[in-house]
């Protein structure tokens, strides 16, 4: 029996030393996997920054931090008729922008870095699809994974239609079916209904996820261009989602 | 769940499916709707489900009410305040406004009126619900049938009122309607002496208060925070539009329609919040017992209220909410309301639900309602926030609050 255990602990520490190798090397960080091998994002995750205030460089205002663009491009590649209206909801922000004057549902991709709010991915090993759940307006998106196309016909939906696939280890979600009247963030930077979003979600480590998003919205913009986000994970010892029901209305004058 | 395989062994061949009906008991939510009514005339058996990774009973899919609406209480199978009872023989004495409906005012609604509620024992008098072609308004009209997935999200016509008898809008837009097929249904009230809420007097006077100014609001905080699309809390989400549960390890999550809410009941044994934080749809615990889920709800903010008729708990209401499992198309739900501070005694809301068979909808293309079209339903976005509400915040005849 000793000896077995000699030959035990001697495995174990080889493996240790294998271990402590590949964490100096450049491979890939050791990441959560479901039963079926895919990467399991279940968790309440995060964005920090100020995309939700302009997804480019701006400095600090009176409501807005600086901040540095998280556009891969640097800047979003408007046509001129297009950055005309961009700079007008730029002027009316304070009253235009539907998050913040409306309170309307924020749209895809929007809904991640709403006020830096957290969510929780929900996936099942073999799933039909991903549900996602917003603490921001209660809001909710069914990703489907099950190979199902997007439904026919152009459908008006403020979170539009998510559909799922898996590229290696990457959740590649293509979403259509958006209406107009949709901020990307509160500059005014804006999308129509013609707006195709491909987000690709993939692991850093265990607790990160690179959150990278394409744009594409030929009547607005002269080609495709790309968000880059973190996503963080939650660690704190019961950490749950509350409710962050936006108010358009003095809901604690009238209803207090 | 794989429902997609269970469908296709479900097709097999008539030789099978009495095989495969035993055998799978647990996914008898893809065989056929008339399921439960064969299975009416079988002495009840338990329910032996199929359970996931995690030992809970499976459960997933869309829900309906029997009865829709969240107008009355007391008699809830429409939308209006008013518990208006059918055309024909009134109800018996100590029913539901045995009385019958008062006259129409000049502006067409009738007054509210509260009565004593229906017994269990009322399900009479079910006209079938005209149908509505409409397939952008409601999959299944029949509100005792399918339960219809709402609309597609085109943003408008959630404006103002919900569909089904909703109120109008603040501003008094209503567009011109079919007369209402009044109806009679079992109190939601299942437990007290006369199945109404057993409200201390100061508590009732409020109701009354805003049931009488429902239509008319003078303050705006006489508005059902419903009608800005605001959440409608824990207890009150069941009767409007439909439930998909999901289930994961430790988990229960209620994805509601007809609004965007949701509910995550947590089966960890992790401590509820603070009761100083409050949330609209309150903080759920929960565990199994056999085939029935008991989920312990607090931090209620109480802003939803319980009905369009004004009724209400206060935020320091406790609920234990059963959903008993009977099979696999059924349950039953009872939430208790305890809340001293504005009701005399603690009381039961209680409906049933059922298994939501859809056509039309969700993805699912026009035609028979199948176990295929089951399988291929998807809830879509019935979205519904502030920003709809027509004309904006501001209300005729209230102070402007900009």
């Amino acid at each position: 029996m000793s000896f077995r255990k000699n030959i035990c602990f001697t495995f174990i520490a080889g493996a240790v030393l294998v271990v402590a190798a590949a964490g100096q090397s450049a491979r890939p960080a050791a990441i959560p996997r479901l039963a079926d091998r895919k990467p399991n994002f279940n968790g309440i995750w995060q964005t920090i920054g100020s995309a939700d205030m302009d997804l480019q460089d701006h400095v600090a205002d009176r409501t807005t931090p600086a901040s540095q663009s998280v556009v891969e491009e640097k800047e979003i590649p408007y046509l001129p008729e297009a950055l005309k209206k961009r700079q007008d909801n730029f002027e009316k922000r304070r009253t235009d922008d539907p998050e913040f004057a409306k309170c309307n549902l924020p749209g895809v991709p929007r809904i991640t870095y709403a006020r830096n709010l957290p969510f929780q991915i929900f996936q099942l090993p073999k799933g039909d699809k991903i549900t996602v759940l917003y603490e921001y307006a209660e809001a909710h998106r069914f990703i489907y994974t099950n190979g199902t196309p997007h439904p026919p016909g152009h459908i008006n939906w403020y979170l539009g239609d998510s559909r799922g696939k898996w590229e290696g280890d990457t959740l590649v979600v293509d979403s259509v079916d958006f209406l107009d009247d949709i901020w990307l963030d509160h500059a005014g930077d804006y999308i129509d209904q013609n707006l195709h979003v491909i987000e690709r979600f993939k692991f850093i480590d265990a607790d990160h996820i690179d959150y990278k998003v394409e744009i594409d919205d030929p009547k607005i913009y002269s080609k495709p261009w790309h968000i880059d986000l973190i996503l963080y994970r939650h660690k704190e010892k019961n950490f749950q989602l509350l409710d962050y029901v936006c108010y358009a209305f003095p809901i604690d004058k009238y209803y207090p | 769940m794989n429902k997609q395989q269970i469908s296709q062994t479900v097709r097999l061949s008539i030789g099978m499916v009495l095989v495969v009906a035993i055998c799978t008991h647990g996914f008898a939510q893809t065989a056929s709707p008339s399921l439960p009514t064969a299975k009416a005339n079988i002495p009840p058996k338990p329910w032996k489900p199929k359970l996931l990774s995690d030992g809970q009973p499976d459960v997933q899919g869309t829900w309906t009410t029997v009865y829709y609406g969240m107008g009355c209480l007391t008699n809830p199978t429409n939308g209006d305040v008013n518990c208006v009872p059918p055309p024909g023989p009134r109800p018996a004495a100590g029913t539901s406004n045995a009385g019958g409906p008062p006259p129409a005012g000049p502006d067409g609604h009738v007054a509210g009126q509260r009565g004593n509620g229906n017994p269990p024992g009322v399900v009479n008098g079910q006209p079938p619900a005209p149908e509505r072609g409409n397939r952008a308004q409601r999959g299944a009209a029949d509100q005792a049938g399918a339960g219809g997935q709402g609309a597609r999200g085109d943003g408008q016509r959630v404006a103002g009122g919900q569909g089904d008898g909703a109120a109008p809008g603040p501003g008094g837009q209503r567009a011109a309607r079919g007369p209402r097929m009044a109806r009679n249904a079992p109190s939601r009230i299942v437990d007290t002496d006369n199945y109404d809420i057993p409200y201390t007097p100061e508590a009732l006077a409020h109701e009354q208060d805003l049931f009488a100014h429902y239509y008319a609001p003078a303050r705006y905080g006489d508005i059902d925070p419903q009608q800005r699309c605001w959440p409608l809390g824990a207890v009150r989400q069941f009767t409007w539009h439909d439930v998909t549960i999901e289930q994961f390890p430790g988990y229960v999550v209620l994805v509601y329609s007809g609004s965007e809410v949701y509910r995550i009941i947590y089966l960890d044994n992790r401590p509820h919040i603070d009761s100083a934080l409050k949330l609209w749809m309150g903080d759920s615990r929960g565990h199994w017992e056999g085939t029935t889920l008991v989920v312990d709800t607090t931090s209620n903010n109480a802003k939803g209220r319980l009905s369009r008729a004004g009724d209400f708990s206060s935020d320091k209401v406790h609920h234990v909410e059963r959903f008993k499992f009977t099979d696999a198309d059924h349950f039953r739900y009872e939430a208790t309301f305890d809340d001293p501070s504005v009701y005399t005694k603690p009381w039961t809301f209680g409906f049933d639900e059922k298994r939501g068979y859809f056509g039309g909808d969700g993805g699912v293309p026009d035609g028979p309602v199948t176990e295929e079209t089951q399988s291929k339903f998807e809830l879509w976005e019935e979205a519904c926030h502030e920003g709809l509400i027509p004309g904006g915040n501001d209300v005729p005849g209230l102070e402007s609050i900009n």
